[in-house]
C-alpha cells in the first residue's frame, strides 16, 4: 500500500517536472531558430520552403552567386505568363550538387515551368577541393535521409518524438542555454544560423556592401574554390544532365553567364588567359551540345558599383541584371511551357 | 553493437523474455546465441577468437584437474600462451616492430619492420583477462574447472560485460550460470532498470556531452590558451568517467534482468582522499585483477621498501601497456606507478576507508587528488608525447588565449552534477542509493536525468572509449 502510494508520488512529480519542461519549450520555440535537418541553414531553410510552398512558375538555381543576385520578384514581374518563382541557389555549391538538389527537391516538389541556371567561373572548377565533402555532408544530411525513408531506426524515433513534443523537436538549441540566451536577447547567437532570406529565396546580406579590395578573400579562393582551375566532365557534365533531366518534364532551361569582377577575379587563376579561354570554350560546347539558350551580360563586367566582391551582386547590381533577365526570358520563353511534375525517385541519386 | 544503440535495447529486451521461460541449459543456451550475436555485430570473424580462448581454457582446465608438477606448469603456459598470443599479436605487434626499429636507428642501425594492417578486436583485452583468470584459479587450486562447456563459453562471451568488462573472476561468475536461475522479482528488475538509467545518464550527458570541448582542446594544445586547456581537461576527466563508469552500470543492470549479480566496477573514484583509494574505487575489476595476478606473484608488498616500489611500478607500468599499445600509456601507467609508489612511502597511518563519506576536512585531499589524476589523463588522452607535453606546458605557463564561455557553462555544471550524484551514492552507501530516496525528490531526480539524456540524445553516436582497449 505504501510502496504503491510512495510509486504514484514519484511518478506525479517526474511528470510534473516533464510537462513544465515541455510548456517552457512550446513557449521558447517561436522565437529561436528551428533545427536544423539539412547540411546547411540555407538547403534546410529552401527545403521547407519547397515543401511547404509547392508548386511555383520559375526557379533560379545556382551557387551563392545566384543567391544574392538575382530576384525572383523581378523576373516574375517581366514575364507575362509567370505569376511566381522561388530562388533554389544554394551557396558554396557546385553543379554537381545542384543535379541532386534539383532531383530531390526542386522538380519534385516546386515544379517549374522555367529554370534559370545562373554559372560563373567560380562554380565550375573540376579541382575544387571542398566539393566532395560538402557532397557528403548533403547526402548524408537527415533531411535528404528522410525522402528517401533512409533514416535509422534510432532517427525514425526521433523524428516521431520530434513532432509529439517540441522539447525533443528543439533539444538541439535547448542544449546551449547560453546561446538561447544571447539569441532571444540580441536575436543572434555565434554558430547558430542567422540568414537572411527574402520571401523568395533571395539572400539579403550582399545588399549594401561596397566593393573593396581584400587579398585575404582572394587569397582563400586561391586555396578553395578556384585551386588549380580545371574545368573539365564532372562540374559541366553535370549542367548538361541537369538541363537534359529538367527538360524531360517539359520544363523550359536558360543559361545565364553571371558577370563578375572579371579582371581581378581571373588574376587568381594560376594561367589567366588559358583557364578564362577553357571556361568559355566550356559553356560554348555545353550551348551547342544541348541548345540551351545562353544569356550574357559583358556590359556588366568590372563595374565596381554593382559588386559586393569579386562575384556576388549588391542591391543596385541585382536590380539591374534581374531585370534585364527579366526582359529577355520574357522573349526566350513567351508562352508557359506546361510543365509536368516528375515524382521523387524511390531512392536517392548518389 | 553499442549499449546506447536500439539494436541492444531490442536484444536485450528479446533476450529477457526469452530468458523467463527457459530452463538454465536454455538460458545458457539463448545468452551464448546472444553474446556471439552482440559479438559479430562489429565483426564476426573475431568470434572465432572467442571460440579458441573459450576451447583451449575449457580443455586446459579440465586437464589441470589430473595433472601434477611440471604438466600441470605447462597446461597453464598453452592457455596463457594462447591468450597472450592473441592478445599480444592483435594488439601490440605494430608497436613492437615500430618501436624495436626506432630503437635500432637511434644506434645507427636501420630496420624495417614489417607492420601489418591488423584491426583491434573489439574487447580483446577484458575476455583475454577474464578466461585468464580462469585457468591461473583452476591452477592454483582455487577454482574446480568446469566440465560444463555452455556454461564456460557463456562465462568468456557473456554479451553485458564482453567488450569493456568488469572483467569477472571466473569463480564469482562461473558459478552463476553452472547454477538455476530464478526470474528476476519486480525488486530485481526494478534495481536492473535503474543501473541502466543511470548508465545511460553518465554516457550520454556526462560523457558524451563533454566531447566536443575535449576534441577541441586535444586537437591542437599547442595553440590552445590554459583556461580551454584546462576545461578540456576538466571534461576529459568527466568523459571517461562518464562513459566507462557508464558502460560498467549499464552492463550490471543487464546483467540483473537477467539474474546474473556483476562485481561493482566503479566506486565514486574522483572522490578519492589519496591515489591509493583512487586505484580501490577505479576500475576496480582491472585493478583487483592486476593485484592478484601480477602484482602479488611478483612480491607485492612482502620485501624490502624497494622491491614493494619496484613491484608497484611493474604492475602499474603493464597496466598502462593494458589500456593501448602506444608509449603515452605507458608513460600514463608510470605517472600512477609514481604516485603509488610516493604515497605508499609517505601516506599516514590511518587514512579511513574507501567507502567513508568524506567532510569538508577532507575537501583539499580530494581536490589534489583529482588533480594529480587529472594531469595524468592528459598523456592517456594526447595522440603523442609530444602533443602532451604541449599540454602541459600550455598548462603550467598560463599561455594566453580566450576564455571558453560556452566550454566553462557546460562542463562547470556537469562536474557538480557528477560529483553531487556521487556524493549521494557514498552517502547513502550503494549505487542504488536514489532508489532510496522521498518519493518526490526522487521523481524530481528521475525527470531531470531523463529530460538532460533526452536533451543530450540525438547527436552523432560517440563509441565508448574503452571499447579500443
Amino acid at each position: 500500500m505504501l510502496r504503491t502510494r510512495s510509486f504514484r508520488v514519484m511518478v506525479i512529480s517526474f511528470l510534473l517536472v516533464v510537462v513544465a519542461a515541455e510548456l517552457t519549450a512550446r513557449a521558447l520555440a517561436p522565437r529561436l531558430p528551428e533545427p536544423q535537418r539539412w547540411d546547411t541553414p540555407f538547403s534546410h531553410a529552401k527545403a521547407e520552403e519547397a515543401a511547404a510552398a509547392g508548386p511555383v512558375d520559375i526557379v533560379v538555381l545556382g551557387s551563392s552567386i545566384a543567391n544574392a543576385s538575382i530576384d525572383v520578384p523581378l523576373l516574375v514581374e517581366s514575364i507575362p505568363w509567370a505569376e511566381d518563382g522561388y530562388n533554389v541557389a544554394l551557396p558554396s555549391t557546385t553543379p554537381r550538387q545542384w543535379e541532386l538538389w534539383m532531383r530531390d527537391v526542386v522538380l519534385p516538389d516546386l515544379c517549374p515551368q522555367l529554370l534559370l541556371i545562373a554559372i560563373g567561373v567560380r562554380d565550375v572548377n573540376d579541382a575544387n577541393p571542398g566539393v566532395d565533402n560538402r557532397l557528403r555532408a548533403y547526402t548524408s544530411s537527415s533531411g535528404r535521409r528522410a525522402l528517401y525513408d533512409e533514416l535509422s531506426v534510432a532517427e525514425q524515433v526521433d523524428r516521431w518524438a520530434s513532432g509529439l513534443s517540441t522539447f525533443v523537436a528543439l533539444r538541439e538549441r535547448l542544449r546551449e542555454p547560453a546561446s538561447v540566451y544571447r539569441y532571444l536577447r540580441d536575436g543572434s547567437a555565434p554558430g547558430w544560423p542567422s540568414i537572411e532570406l527574402s520571401a523568395t529565396g533571395r539572400y539579403l546580406g550582399f545588399d549594401d556592401r561596397a566593393y573593396a579590395d581584400n587579398p585575404e578573400r582572394d587569397d582563400g579562393l586561391r586555396r578553395g574554390a578556384l585551386s588549380d582551375f580545371t574545368v573539365g566532365p564532372g562540374e559541366f557534365g553535370a549542367l548538361a544532365r541537369i538541363i537534359e533531366q529538367t527538360r524531360a518534364q517539359g520544363t523550359a532551361v536558360a543559361l545565364v553567364d553571371m558577370p563578375a569582377m572579371r579582371t581581378p577575379l581571373t588574376a587568381i587563376l594560376d594561367d589567366a588567359e588559358r583557364d578564362v579561354a577553357d571556361y568559355e570554350d566550356r559553356v560554348a560546347s555545353l550551348v551547342a551540345d544541348t541548345g540551351v539558350p545562353l544569356l550574357q551580360y559583358p556590359d556588366l563586367v568590372d563595374d565596381p558599383s554593382l559588386f559586393a566582391d569579386l562575384y556576388h551582386m549588391q542591391l543596385e547590381g541585382t536590380l539591374t541584371i534581374s531585370a534585364r533577365l527579366g526582359e529577355d526570358l520574357a522573349h526566350l520563353v513567351p508562352e508557359a511551357p506546361a510543365a509536368r511534375c516528375a515524382p521523387r525517385p524511390e531512392t536517392g541519386p548518389a | 553493437m553499442a549499449f546506447n544503440s536500439v539494436q541492444y535495447a531490442i536484444l536485450l529486451s528479446v533476450v529477457f523474455i526469452l530468458y523467463r521461460v527457459l530452463s538454465r541449459r536454455g538460458q545458457n543456451l539463448l545468452l551464448l546465441v546472444a553474446s556471439y550475436i552482440f559479438y559479430g555485430f562489429w565483426d564476426w570473424r573475431f568470434l572465432s577468437l572467442l571460440l579458441i580462448s573459450t576451447v583451449v581454457d575449457y580443455v586446459v582446465g579440465l586437464r589441470m584437474a589430473g595433472a601434477e608438477g611440471a604438466r600441470r606448469r605447462s597446461l597453464l603456459f598453452v592457455s596463457m600462451a594462447t591468450n597472450l598470443g592473441i592478445l599480444g599479436f592483435f594488439k601490440y605487434f605494430n608497436f613492437f616492430a615500430d618501436s624495436a626499429a626506432r630503437v635500432l636507428e637511434t644506434v645507427g642501425l636501420e630496420a624495417s619492420f614489417a607492420t601489418l594492417n591488423i584491426v583491434l578486436p573489439v574487447g580483446i583485452s577484458f575476455y583475454t583477462f577474464q578466461t585468464m583468470s580462469y585457468t591461473i584459479d583452476v591452477y592454483r587450486r582455487e577454482l574446480e574447472p568446469t566440465r560444463d562447456l555452455l556454461a564456460f563459453a557463456v562465462f568468456v562471451a557473456f554479451f553485458p560485460q564482453l567488450v569493456a568488462g568488469p572483467i569477472e573472476r571466473a569463480r564469482r561468475l562461473l558459478p552463476q550460470f553452472e547454477a538455476d536461475r530464478r526470474p528476476a522479482d519486480l525488486a530485481t528488475i526494478g534495481s536492473g532498470l535503474y543501473l541502466i538509467f543511470i548508465g545511460l545518464f553518465k554516457k550520454v550527458v556526462l560523457a558524451d556531452a563533454v566531447a566536443p570541448v575535449v576534441e577541441e582542446s586535444f586537437a591542437n594544445p599547442g595553440q590552445a590558451g590554459w583556461l580551454q586547456l584546462l576545461v578540456g581537461l576538466y571534461a576529459f576527466s568527466l568523459q571517461i568517467y562518464g562513459d566507462f563508469s557508464g558502460y560498467s552500470s549499464i552492463a550490471r543492470g543487464s546483467a540483473r534482468l537477467l539474474g546474473i549479480d556483476l562485481m561493482v566496477n566503479f566506486s565514486q573514484p574522483y572522490l578519492s582522499r589519496n591515489i591509493t583509494q583512487f586505484w580501490r574505487t577505479w576500475h576496480i575489476s582491472l585493478s583487483t585483477w592486476l593485484r592478484d595476478y601480477l602484482y602479488i606473484p611478483l612480491g607485492g608488498n612482502r620485501g624490502r621498501r624497494w622491491a614493494t616500489q619496484r613491484n608497484l611500478m611493474i604492475t602499474m607500468l603493464l597496466g598502462g601497456l593494458w589500456h593501448g599499445a602506444a608509449w603515452v600509456f605507458v608513460v600514463w601507467g608510470f605517472l600512477h606507478g609514481l604516485y603509488l609508489a610516493a604515497h605508499r612511502r609517505f601516506r599516514a597511518r590511518h587514512e579511513g576507508g574507501e567507502s567513508d563519506v568524506p567532510g569538508w576536512r577532507d575537501v583539499p585531499a580530494i581536490v589534489a587528488t583529482f588533480h594529480l589524476v587529472a594531469l595524468s589523463w592528459i598523456f592517456f588522452r594526447s595522440s603523442s608525447f609530444t602533443a602532451a607535453l604541449d599540454y602541459v606546458v600550455g598548462l603550467v605557463t598560463f599561455r594566453p588565449g580566450p576564455v571558453p564561455v560556452d566550454a566553462l557553462l557546460l562542463v562547470g555544471p556537469l562536474v557538480a552534477i557528477s560529483f553531487l550524484l556521487d556524493f549521494a551514492q557514498r552517502h547513502g552507501r550503494r549505487h542504488e542509493a536514489i532508489q532510496y530516496w522521498p518519493a518526490v525528490a526522487r521523481g524530481f531526480v528521475y525527470a531531470g536525468c531523463f529530460l538532460l539524456i533526452v536533451l543530450f540524445s540525438g547527436q552523432p553516436v560517440v563509441p565508448f572509449i574503452y571499447f579500443q582497449f
